[in-house]
């Protein structure tokens, strides 16, 4: 299975705790905060000093503040995706020794969020909306500054190509495509077993046992039936279900007889597994 | 910088390319959002035009179909789509650098003392399919196709301008909205509200545009939204769900005045002077179902 592949399943996920942590780890990766803000936020009650407002309201977590963003303004994956592609362009484009404010990560991303959301969706919340969306913590005019700064970093190099997508996401399309070939293997597996079986009731006063060479046409036989039938599976839940306990039961003895028929089946399996999760999206 | 706010703890050199670069000379057109000037690239003496966007008078930040502009046509290199030559901005201001091109098809339409010779129409039509087919080889739509927005070069070229209501296609359960393209030249799904469409409303707009080079008067001039589901199935036909099937369960269709598709005959009589195969080609494009639409 491709990259490209893994890439359009994994747009069509919902948003994870996973792409959340990574947005965070790839904000933080952008730009140091000064040291003093961990000070402060550890015992702010105390600190009085310096800006009243950061005081009273101490700076609400970059993971927190990301999450309620995508609550509040329901971005899907692939506006986040794309928000992920600015933020990379952007630790490139910064010294490495860079150091921001307490608040300036989460100005990063509210900006690359921003942009992305507003070059692919056709209702993107407006600046203002944004400004509510962080409960507080930015002004609509610090928001418009953000945004104006980004873009002029990036130099309007806003286009996104399918290459970084599957370089920058690559930690994620490297689970999905593992998770699938596992699938496609049990799936093989519980297939032929299944078959296998029905055809030991149809045939119950033949002992199979013992005839190996019997089994292994059998098998190929079956692959026919089970690759036209596939789509009544999705629809059947109890007899898949019946399917997969047979698996259970069933050691997984015909190992050589998967390497024949592979191919046919990842490609089957694949599109089940696609056509499942438009299905859970739509 | 100031991404930071507005205690700046490290300076940048700004990225942003200087006015300087660029001679603002004439005027030539304003717009809600914009104004166009006429200019030189200094270094080359390059006529170019510069559209410039006045963000300052929108409270919300950057304009959307600025960003859309600039991206789109960062992606999309093509004889037939017009060049970005540069983007920059200033503190009030957006300015995108634009290949000069002085002319365009409404301006051709309506100059009466200019004949169309069924040569120009043809080359205008391929140029702008080139242009619309390289879009959407590219999952780009371009949802503002018109006569106004197709511009001509010093040499005959014609290149698709404004990208503004450009969208990328994606995932195909996103919602699109279906309030796009100039009235005139929207589709019949967008008329009904279809929130999901394709390729197939620019085509539409194209063949919209054929008739219209052919009449050298609008084809479809509807007054209003309502308007225009009159007048466009007057002229084509209403959709049935025979011809179009699943055609009643979009949003806004509704009880509709029956009007029978146009016979061949009717077709050659509004456009006399078109050849068998331009009227094959204008049925084509304007076939209502959107599915049955070729590209």
């Amino acid at each position: 299975m491709s990259d490209r592949e893994a890439l359009k399943l994994f747009s069509r996920q919902a948003v994870s705790q996973d792409m959340i942590n990574f947005l965070v780890a790839t904000t933080n990766s952008i730009i140091q905060v000064k040291p003093r803000s961990i000070e402060r936020a550890g015992n702010y009650n105390s600190n009085t000093s310096t800006t009243k407002i950061l005081s009273i309201n101490p700076t609400i977590s970059l993971t927190q503040f990301i999450k309620n963003l995508i609550k509040y303004s329901n971005v899907q994956t692939p506006t986040l995706m794309a928000t992920l592609i600015y933020l990379n362009k952007l630790r490139n484009l910064l010294p490495a020794n860079a150091v921001g404010m307490e608040t300036t990560r989460h100005r990063i991303f509210l900006s690359a969020l921003i942009v992305a959301a507003k070059s692919l969706n056709d209702s993107s919340p407006l600046n203002k909306h944004w400004t509510k969306y962080t409960d507080g913590l930015l002004s609509l005019q610090e928001i418009n500054l953000a945004e104006t700064e980004l873009i002029n970093l990036l130099n309007w190099n806003i286009t996104i190509k399918e290459q970084d997508l599957i370089l920058t996401l690559q930690p994620f399309l490297i689970g999905i495509k593992t998770n699938l070939l596992q699938k496609q293997e049990l799936d093989s597996l519980t297939r032929i077993n299944y078959y296998k079986l029905s055809s030991k009731k149809s045939f119950s006063t033949y002992s199979l046992a013992g005839s190996s060479s019997y089994q292994s046409i059998n098998s190929n036989l079956s692959l026919s039936q089970s690759i036209s039938s596939n789509s009544l599976y999705d629809e059947d839940p109890p007899k898949s279900a019946s399917s997969t306990s047979i698996s259970k039961r069933i050691p997984l003895s015909n190992k050589s007889n998967i390497s024949s028929v592979e191919p046919i089946k990842k490609k089957k399996s694949m599109m089940n597994l696609l056509s499942s999760s438009t299905r859970i999206l739509a | 910088m100031s991404v930071a706010g507005p205690q700046p703890t490290v300076q940048l050199p700004s990225v942003s390319t200087p006015l300087q670069n660029y001679s603002k000379d004439k005027k030539v057109g304003e717009g809600t959002y914009a104004v166009v000037y006429l200019g030189k690239q200094i270094t080359t003496k390059r006529n170019i035009a510069i559209k410039e966007i006045k963000t300052g008078l929108f409270k919300d930040g950057l304009d959307m179909s600025a960003i859309r502009e600039v991206k789109y046509l960062q992606e999309l290199k093509h004889p037939n789509v017009i060049e970005l030559v540069d983007v920059f901005s200033t503190t009030n201001n957006l300015n995108l650098v634009l290949e000069f091109l002085p002319c365009d098809l409404e301006m051709l339409i309506k100059d009466k003392s200019i004949v169309f010779k069924s040569s120009d129409i043809k080359s205008w039509l391929l140029m702008t399919l080139r242009g619309v087919h390289h879009c959407h080889r590219n999952f780009i739509l371009h949802r503002d196709l018109k006569p106004n927005n197709l511009l001509i070069a010093p040499d005959g070229h014609l290149k698709l301008a404004d990208f503004g209501l450009a969208r990328s296609l994606g995932n195909p359960n996103e919602n699109l909205s279906s309030n796009v393209v100039t009235r005139w030249y929207r589709a019949p799904e967008l008329l009904f509200g279809s929130r999901h469409y394709t390729g197939a409303i620019d085509i539409w707009s194209v063949g919209i545009i054929f008739a219209e080079l052919m009449l050298r008067i609008p084809y479809l001039p509807g007054k209003d939204d309502v308007d225009q589901i009159d007048v466009t199935f007057r002229a084509l036909g209403t959709p049935t769900e025979q011809i179009w099937p699943n055609v009643s369960s979009l949003p806004m269709y509704n009880a509709l005045h029956v009007y029978p598709p146009p016979s061949r005959q009717e077709l050659r009589q509004r456009f006399s002077a078109a050849t068998e195969k331009a009227l094959d080609l204008l049925i084509l494009m304007t076939q209502l179902d959107p599915k049955s639409k070729t590209n």
